[in-house]
């Protein structure tokens, strides 16, 4: 018996050692760097914690960062609810931490806070080949990045969130109802004129149906704006101050190469309202547009009121009313005869910045890049590896990890071990694993749009189908086979809108003193306000189009020319 | 019959008059009500069917949903013994702070009376700011503590000023000069004839700063930080917010967690209306037993005899 007890332990310490000889480390953990000191340093370090994390001092990555990157952290945590509040009572109260993650500070903030106050530091001496070789190699590869977090004065107070993974959410989205296309012979229209046509076949289509209310042109004023269409097609590129799915014709943006307001566009506003005139006249939108809130909308969504949509209807329905869905290809008019859709900048700012009274820069820096890894990003975002790896001392004693499943997506065994307790693995992954929410802070870098990977580490994109067939009718069937929302959205883009992608679009960020800061912002709550009120009047009929001329006038007094020129002023000097 | 006989008949203007006053009473109802109404039967309905308008008197689409979607949370729980802890202990400080002050600023031979009175009155109209406050408490070492939302606030002025009206129109001085002739201190006066003669008050006084303190929610979203501490308001804020932000981050998750995601951003239109019951229910509860000394209370200083 105490033979066969030998030989076993024996076999078995053989079978280890022949098993941690087969493991490899992943080529992308750079086990060189790590950690990060050697020296017993502590960072205080202020982050804004996903809302789902309900203790963040036991998360799996505040784990990771003071065992593995040996860097040992006092964490002040809060959440987006109170960020604004936060931030103001951090620089206020004169004990800044030494780093404050995914808190996206923006322009004004970061030119109160760096170029004014003096409280933030200049990341710029640090971010070297040395102290981030992640940032570095990034911003050599797009210096437009850079050219984002550069102030006026010359410093880089911030590092931002850098995103070139989710195709759907770095332009616009639109979408039609492909089934209706169908059932009225109509191929996606290629021209405003065409547009309006297929709006009135929907009408026609709706009414023969029994659709009661039917708007084809859906949506509100509000969240749920699809008028971007119009003036896409009418050659604007609506980014500056670009507020996410509202109200484009007030902002600020480009048209053949100048900056514009399409509410204040002398040139192409009366067509504009003629058309939307004409689109309410022959109800082809909802008849109270501009006051139509965002729950009814999505109940008229879900009723099948809407041929037009801006965001994937599944989100709001379910994947079954969804799949009558596909994307739109972006149009022409006698104003534009280019089709294009801007393909935003994939950067947000002020995702991580440093107090200027840190006694640790370089740490810090080399701290932010450690993110940087598109490799270790995707790693805080699902968590240690999959289970071919077999590293536990570099995950925390972990043997298992996160995997792609092509039918569950990425799924983890940890989780499946504990399912019970959470409603689903995206909670369990927030509260267990997440410090800071996804799309906050570090770099989600791939080859295309969509892009993830595999157990073994090999990239694929859950996007880049392309449909079967010559023209986008045909492509567009492959929506019947799509099962998660999100892919749906995906496939949709890459096969519509893909092809008009430009790179050339209206800056996302504009970093004003602050006197200037205020004059704009007082002549945008002179300007916008009107400007809303009016065009609104001018839209459902109330306010005759022959008063442009007067709208105009009250505008010019307003000052939208100098609010306009402030913009110009600044595209100018980037350019 | 005799009833009948002893009865006062009123003319035609009076019955008019009548009628009158009971159908803007019968209305003014109403329209007090059926907000609470509305909340409950949208609460129970598919949220569609809320936002087309189809709800406005009767339940459609019934579900049980977002209450189990609201119950399901671990904050919740919490959330509630919070509230209930800052209620009761909140309260009780702050009644122990109000009516003694009260109680001593409603003499009037009291000595610096009325500055003492402007002391309380400049913190109705002039507040410390958030900044100053804060990096106050965070001197006392009040933040990320519970404490703060119990002696976080002591006082209220209006509420002290109520309170010292009571004292000193409903309670005469006889009373206490007599009391003084038998040989009371101050300290008796207050614990033995004071208190017991102000029930009213304090019972008012009391309810005032127990729906304060079950509603208040921003000093625990400024001072509090670890959820464990929040109060059931900011819990529920939170539960709508989660839910709400859902679809934010579904890149690459499963069918199942996708339909689950979407399903919740779908209840959590519903989840609104079950979030004002969950939160106004223990207060409802409360208040009938209340209600006999909050007439009389509000009633006081109103009446010159």
């Amino acid at each position: 018996m105490k033979h066969i007890s030998r030989f076993l332990s024996l076999m078995l310490v053989l079978l280890l050692l022949c098993g941690s000889a087969l493991a490899e480390i992943p080529t992308w953990l750079h086990v060189d760097q790590l950690p990060l000191t050697d020296e017993p340093v502590k960072l205080k370090i202020a982050c804004l914690v996903h809302n789902n994390s309900t203790d963040p001092l036991n998360s799996w990555t505040y784990e990771y960062i003071k065992q593995v990157m040996g860097v040992d952290i006092d964490l002040e945590y809060f959440y987006s609810a109170s960020r604004n509040e936060t931030i103001v009572m951090m620089m206020a109260d004169g004990t800044l931490p030494d780093m404050i993650i995914a808190c996206s500070l923006n322009a004004n903030e970061l030119t109160k806070y760096g170029t004014v106050e003096g409280k933030l530091l200049d990341l710029r001496p640090y971010i070297n080949e040395e102290n981030a070789p992640n940032l570095t190699a990034i911003y050599a590869e797009h210096p437009e990045y850079l050219n984002e977090l550069v102030t006026p004065d010359g410093a880089q107070y911030s590092i931002g969130y850098i995103n070139e993974n989710s195709f759907g959410t770095t332009c616009f989205n639109m979408f039609y109802n492909y089934d209706w296309l169908e059932a009225c012979g109509l191929s996606v229209p290629t021209t405003l004129d065409e547009f309006l046509e297929m709006l009135r076949a929907f009408k026609k289509y709706g009414e023969e149906q029994g659709i009661d209310g039917i708007a084809p042109f859906g949506g509100n004023s509000g969240a749920f704006n699809c008028t971007y269409l119009i003036l896409n097609a009418l050659g604007y590129d609506t980014s500056i101050n670009y507020q996410w799915r509202g109200s484009c014709d007030t902002n600020i943006c480009l048209r053949n190469g100048k900056i514009v307001m399409p509410a204040y566009d002398r040139e192409v506003l009366p067509y504009y309202l003629n058309y939307l005139h004409t689109m309410y006249e022959e109800k082809l939108m909802e008849e109270d547009y501009y006051t139509l809130d965002i729950d009814t909308c999505k109940a008229h969504l879900a009723a099948n009121r809407y041929g037009v949509f801006n965001i994937m209807p599944s989100i709001y329905t379910n994947i079954e009313q969804g799949r009558s869905w596909f994307g739109i290809i972006p149009m022409t008019s006698e104003y534009s005869d280019k089709a294009f859709w801007p393909n935003y900048s994939m950067q947000t700012i002020g995702a991580f910045v440093v107090s200027a009274d840190t006694k640790y820069p370089e740490l810090c820096v080399a701290f932010a890049d450690h993110f940087y890894d598109p490799e270790y990003c995707q790693m805080f975002l699902n968590g240690y590896t999959g289970p071919s790896v077999n590293q536990p001392e570099l995950f925390l004693g972990k043997t298992t990890g996160w995997y792609y499943d092509p039918i569950n997506g990425i799924t983890n065994d940890d989780y499946l071990a504990i399912k019970e307790k959470y409603q689903s693995y995206i909670f369990w992954r927030y509260d267990k694993l997440f410090l800071w929410g996804p799309g906050l802070f570090g770099v989600t870098r791939s080859e295309g749009p969509g892009v993830t990977h595999d157990e073994n580490g090999n990239k694929f994109s859950a996007y880049e189908v392309e449909g079967k067939g010559e023209t986008i009718m045909e492509k567009a069937k492959i929506r019947e086979n799509t099962t998660i929302a999100t892919q749906q959205q995906g496939i949709a883009l890459y096969n519509c809108q893909s092809k008009y992608l430009i790179d050339e679009y209206t800056p996302t960020v504009c970093y004003f003193d602050e006197e200037t800061t205020e004059r704009i912002d007082e002549l945008k709550t002179l300007v916008t306000e009107y400007a809303t009120k009016e065009l609104a009047k001018f839209v459902i009929g109330t306010r005759p189009l022959s008063e442009l001329d007067d709208y105009f006038a009250e505008m010019d007094k307003l000052g939208a020319a100098e609010y306009v020129q402030y913009y110009a002023d600044y595209y100018a000097s980037m350019h | 019959m005799a009833k009948n006989k002893n009865r006062i008949r009123m003319d035609r203007s009076s019955r008019i008059y009548t009628f009158i006053i009971y159908a803007l009473v019968t209305v003014t109802t109403l329209v007090v009500a059926y907000p609470l109404y509305f909340a409950i039967v949208a609460s129970f309905s598919d949220p569609n069917a809320v936002a087309m308008g189809d709800t406005v008197f009767w339940f459609k689409g019934f579900t049980l949903e977002p209450y189990q979607a609201i119950i399901k949370e671990p904050i919740l729980l919490s959330g509630y013994r919070n509230s209930l802890i800052y209620m009761v202990f909140g309260t009780a400080y702050n009644m122990m702070l109000t009516i003694p002050a009260a109680y001593v600023l409603s003499k009037k031979n009291l000595p610096g009376r009325k500055s003492i009175m402007w002391y309380f009155l400049i913190t109705m109209y002039v507040g410390g700011g958030l900044i100053p406050t804060y990096l106050w408490y965070k001197q006392l070492g009040l933040v990320n503590n519970p404490l703060v939302m119990i002696v976080g606030q002591g006082v209220s002025a209006y509420n002290m000023i109520v309170a010292r009206q009571f004292f000193m129109t409903s309670i005469p001085d006889s009373l206490y000069e007599a009391a003084e002739i038998d040989g009371a201190s101050e300290i008796k006066s207050f614990f033995r004839i004071a208190l017991p003669l102000a029930k009213p008050i304090i019972a008012v006084i009391t309810l005032y700063y127990a729906f304060a303190k079950w509603n208040s929610y921003y000093a625990a979203l400024v001072y509090l930080r670890p959820q464990k501490y929040w109060p059931l308001q900011l819990a529920l804020r939170q539960i709508l917010i989660t839910n709400e932000s859902a679809f934010a981050d579904m890149s690459d998750i499963s069918n199942t967690d996708a339909d689950f995601m979407l399903r919740k951003m779908y209840m959590v239109r519903a989840m609104k209306y079950a979030v004002i019951m969950v939160a106004s229910v223990p207060m409802l509860v409360f208040y009938p037993f209340v209600q006999k000394y909050f007439t009389k209370g509000v009633m006081i200083g109103s009446v010159k005899e």
